[in-house]
């Protein structure tokens, strides 16, 4: 079944795209689900202006910003987070990483998921979040702060640990 | 005072002595982050996701229309470039005339907008725009035209692609109010333009 094999090959990359946007794996499948049935409704719309891919990932990444009820929620930038230069080990993993995106706030995270992960030019973002592009690019600069403080902690605690 | 001799003699002061190492330490740091970009781990999704969406899939579709609840404030791009253009497309007399482009902000339920108003609308102050600066080549060469020429082909451009998802996503208001937004920000450019090529 056609449909059954298109799933299966997107379905990782698109569920860890939803997963990253919510950090949350119920919501994540949710999201996915709402997706795909969106995407086999609608593939007669599909106008071969982008890749299939890229327009799936459009479409879970559209479900997954409508899973989070709430409004997203930016925190301003604490120029007191850098007190202390960082030293970021080089020797952090992808799942050490991932784990550091995922305990980013909210809307930061949202925002770096979606222009520094999936590629999304801040335009994109600002219409897809409803903010402006300048809150999208400051919430990026937020998010990579956020980052290097907490993988330099992690790097001064030990990666095992 | 002269003030623009003063700006020059402004005293440069030094920054903090670490700075530099810290830019650099950001510098590294940003580095890492961005090649183990490319090491993040994928995950599964549950594993009954396949039949759940085949099981929804299988279910006939009923959508309903949707509620007035969503009748949006709709910037009402429309009744600007149609005023724009009756002003515009006046006939030619000696008198002087004067052109007003105006935006409104109309109540407008979504789907009542005459797409092929819009269109039709759109296509005459382009080719409006076009004209104008086929004789007044000068004019159109200014950065400031080609700035806004620039932006109005950028905003069509994220207009299109928003009005693509809205095909996907029927209402959905982020989208609704994006489109709004945008529609906003050309008829600001179109006015901006027209105004330009008139004076």
């Amino acid at each position: 079944m056609a449909q059954r094999l298109l799933f299966e090959r997107y379905k990782r990359a698109m569920f860890s795209v939803a997963l990253r946007i919510l950090n949350d794996y119920d919501h994540a499948n949710d999201a996915l689900q709402d997706a795909f049935v969106e995407v086999f409704r609608h593939l007669d719309s599909f106008r071969f202006q982008s890749t299939l891919g890229a327009w799936i990932k459009t479409i879970v990444v559209r479900q997954a910003l409508r899973k989070q009820r709430l409004e997203w929620r930016f925190e301003t930038i604490n120029e007191q987070l850098h007190d202390q230069p960082v030293e970021v080990p080089d020797t952090i993993t992808g799942a050490v990483l991932d784990a550091a995106i995922r305990s980013l706030p909210d809307g930061a995270r949202a925002v770096f998921v979606l222009a520094e992960i999936e590629g999304y030019k801040h335009h994109e973002i600002a219409v897809m979040l409803n903010i402006s592009e300048g809150t999208s690019k400051s919430q990026v600069s937020y998010a990579r702060k956020l980052l290097r403080k907490k993988l330099a902690e992690l790097g001064l605690h030990g990666l095992g640990d | 005072m002269d003030f623009s001799k003063a700006i020059q003699q402004l005293p440069e002061h030094e920054p903090r002595p670490d700075l530099w190492d810290r830019v650099e330490a950001d510098l590294r740091a940003d580095a890492v982050i961005d090649r183990t970009l490319d090491e993040l781990p994928v995950f599964e999704p549950q594993a009954d996701a396949w039949e759940q969406i085949a099981g929804r899939l299988e279910k006939p579709l009923v959508r309903a229309w949707w509620s007035p609840v969503f009748t949006w404030t709709a910037a009402a791009a429309i009744a600007t470039l149609i005023v724009g253009l009756w002003l515009i497309l006046q006939p030619v007399s000696d008198e002087k005339v004067t052109i007003a482009y105006a935006t409104e902000t109309v109540e407008s339920e979504l789907g009542t907008m005459p797409e092929s108003l819009v269109s039709s609308a759109d296509q005459k102050v382009e080719t409006f725009i076009n004209e104008q600066c086929a004789q007044q080549t000068v004019v159109c060469q200014k950065p400031e035209v080609k700035e806004l020429k620039q932006q109005l082909h950028e905003l069509s451009s994220r207009k299109e692609a928003v009005e693509q998802e809205l095909l996907v996503f029927g209402n959905d208001p982020a989208l609704v109010q994006a489109q709004i937004k945008l529609e906003n920000e050309r008829a600001e450019v179109t006015k901006e333009l027209v105004r330009i090529l008139t004076i």
